[in-house]
């Protein structure tokens, strides 16, 4: 593998995002180095499209959402860049050097900026059973779709979320069986919410397709609204879910394959190892990192944008990738503005129903704290809330003070499904802000590598 | 069960405790193991069964090992022909 010594830009993921930046670096000639975990460009949203492209009628279940992705999927294949796939970045320095691991070697580039466009994850979902096998998130469902183009039959979805109704009904037009479908969205909203009605109306196609998938899914399935108390049982395996339906019913259906969702969150681990500033979003709850309008974070040179740098979707992801890229061409000249008017207008219309979305589709409390002392808070460890409250009633100042204590955080994800959990839980005991818990403090590596990859890596004195 | 949407499409055998399985070429070894009904990878510091969850390399409990004794997630890895792979790795 061939890599230059010095890029313009390195740009870290090719989701929406990542690949808009990236066609937009190329159009003002910066030289640009495009790293990506997949084997493909596309991101999670548009997983696998250039494989889907080539046999289009065999996956047209995935809908005109997905298919919209194809235009800029296309332009991306035809510019000029370096592209490395099944990279995986694990730290960037200060000076804009970044390093990858590609195929068990380890490698680093240099570049005068860097994209971070890493995306989203799914939100950590602590409820009773949650670990259990057979359990998995509804945005593992349709990855399976997308890259794999395989569905379980008779699974059943709980939870709420545009992706979870997005999911099902792809599933179903895949024409899969849909066992039930436990919809935890609560029926009656605060009335403040609805005035946040009146900016999404900007955004009016976008609220009738939910409103469409919606019904689409209450006509073919066992549809259960404003349920509530969801939890799994079995030895082993996941093979009953429990739920209270709307009218206070306790309920119960075996099943083999279940799917949860609570929303989508900024996958920060990256960005919060470089040490960029991040703020508290108690709308959405989580953590993002600070970016100016052009998507510079609070290190000189260094962009996050996309769903990364905080949820609002495809739409303002491809605008967000196209306005750093064209802040960079024109860096210190002050022509930025000019130059991304039109994007910046035009970004503003698309984030325009995104608090009303994040209103509609909060999590509840029951899936962000424990209720019961045996749920697992943190996966790796496996440990459970009786443990982790055990650990905060020693007087835990925070986050990081708890991690020593109890080992949560210390295991292969590295927080990324506690972290969140371990802060509600803090902020309640301690009776403060959350924001004023504060988060893990992230180091590099963000992803495992061996000792050998490391030894082995060519400018290894500049790692430590 | 986990099944493709349409009738198995599969082109390349890779081996799962040195058992063949039919895959297809770019697959997820997660995907593979799913379908082979394999849904436990690995066990939990406390004994329990954890296998695929995420899907996108977020959770690390569809971790399995490969011939050279390294460890990988699963749904990090595509599968081609003639790969082996080991389950259930010991906790470590």
């Amino acid at each position: 593998m061939k890599i230059d010594s010095n890029y313009d830009i390195i740009i870290i993921g090719s989701g929406p995002a990542g690949m808009s930046a990236a066609i937009e670096a190329s159009k003002h000639k910066l030289s640009v180095l495009l790293l990506d975990d997949q084997s493909s460009a596309g991101g999670q949203v548009f997983r696998n499209i250039a494989g889907n492209q080539r046999r289009k009628s065999a996956s047209s279940f995935l809908g005109r959402d997905y298919w919209s992705g194809s235009k800029l999927a296309n332009e991306f294949e035809n510019i000029q860049i370096d592209v490395i796939t099944q990279s995986r970045v694990w730290q960037i320095g200060e000076d804009k050097s970044v390093y990858f691991s590609c195929k068990t070697k380890a490698f680093c580039a240099q570049a005068k900026f860097v994209i971070i466009a890493t995306g989203a994850m799914e939100r950590p979902m602590p409820i009773p059973g949650w670990t259990l096998p057979g359990v998995m998130t509804v945005g593992a469902a349709q990855t399976l779709l997308k890259n794999d183009s395989m569905g379980a039959e008779d699974a059943i979805f709980a939870g709420t979320g545009p992706l979870f109704y997005l999911t099902i009904w792809q599933y179903l037009k895949a024409g899969f069986r849909v066992k039930a479908v436990i919809d935890t969205a609560p029926s009656k909203l605060p009335f403040y919410s609805f005035l946040w009605a009146i900016p999404a109306l900007l955004q009016i196609r976008l609220l009738v397709k939910g409103f469409q998938w919606r019904s689409f899914i209450q006509k073919n399935t066992e549809y259960f609204k404003n349920a509530s108390s969801v939890s799994f049982k079995g030895v082993n395996k996941a093979d009953i879910i429990h739920f209270v339906d709307n009218t206070g019913t306790k309920k119960s259906i075996d099943g083999e394959h279940f799917f949860i969702h609570q929303g989508v969150i900024p996958n920060i681990n990256l960005s919060m190892a470089t040490e960029v500033k991040h703020l508290w979003s108690d709308r959405q709850k989580c953590w993002y990192p600070y970016t100016d309008k052009f998507g510079e974070s609070s290190t000189r040179g260094i962009f996050v944008v996309g769903d990364g740098a905080k949820i609002f979707g495809v739409q303002v992801a491809v605008l967000s990738g196209r306005i750093a890229a064209k802040r960079i061409a024109n860096y210190g000249s002050g022509i930025s503005m000019m130059s991304t008017i039109s994007s910046l207008v035009k970004r503003g219309i698309q984030k325009s129903a995104r608090p009303f979305l994040d209103h509609v589709f909060a999590p509840t409390r029951e899936w962000l704290v424990p209720v019961h002392d045996n749920v697992i808070v943190c996966r790796c460890e496996a440990l459970d809330k009786a443990e982790i409250t055990e650990a905060i009633n020693l007087g835990v100042s925070g986050p990081n003070q708890l991690k020593s204590f109890s080992r949560a955080g210390m295991g292969r994800c590295q927080g990324r499904l506690c972290g969140l959990t371990v802060q509600h839980m803090i902020a309640e005991h301690n009776k403060i802000a959350e924001k004023d818990v504060g988060y893990y403090r992230l180091r590099p590596p963000v992803r495992p590598i061996t000792v050998g990859e490391l030894a082995a890596l060519t400018e290894h004195d500049k790692i430590l | 069960m986990f099944r493709q949407v349409k009738k198995d499409q599969t082109d390349i055998t890779i081996y799962i405790n040195d058992q063949a399985v039919p895959a297809k070429t770019g697959e997820l070894v997660a995907a593979v193991l799913l379908r082979q009904g394999i849904i436990s990878c690995h066990k939990s510091p406390k004994n329990d069964q954890r296998g695929p969850y995420c899907m996108m390399g977020v959770c690390f409990e569809c971790i399995i090992n490969f011939e050279d004794g390294r460890t990988e997630q699963a749904c990090q890895v595509y599968a081609e022909d003639d790969l082996h792979v080991y389950l259930p790795i010991t906790s470590a």
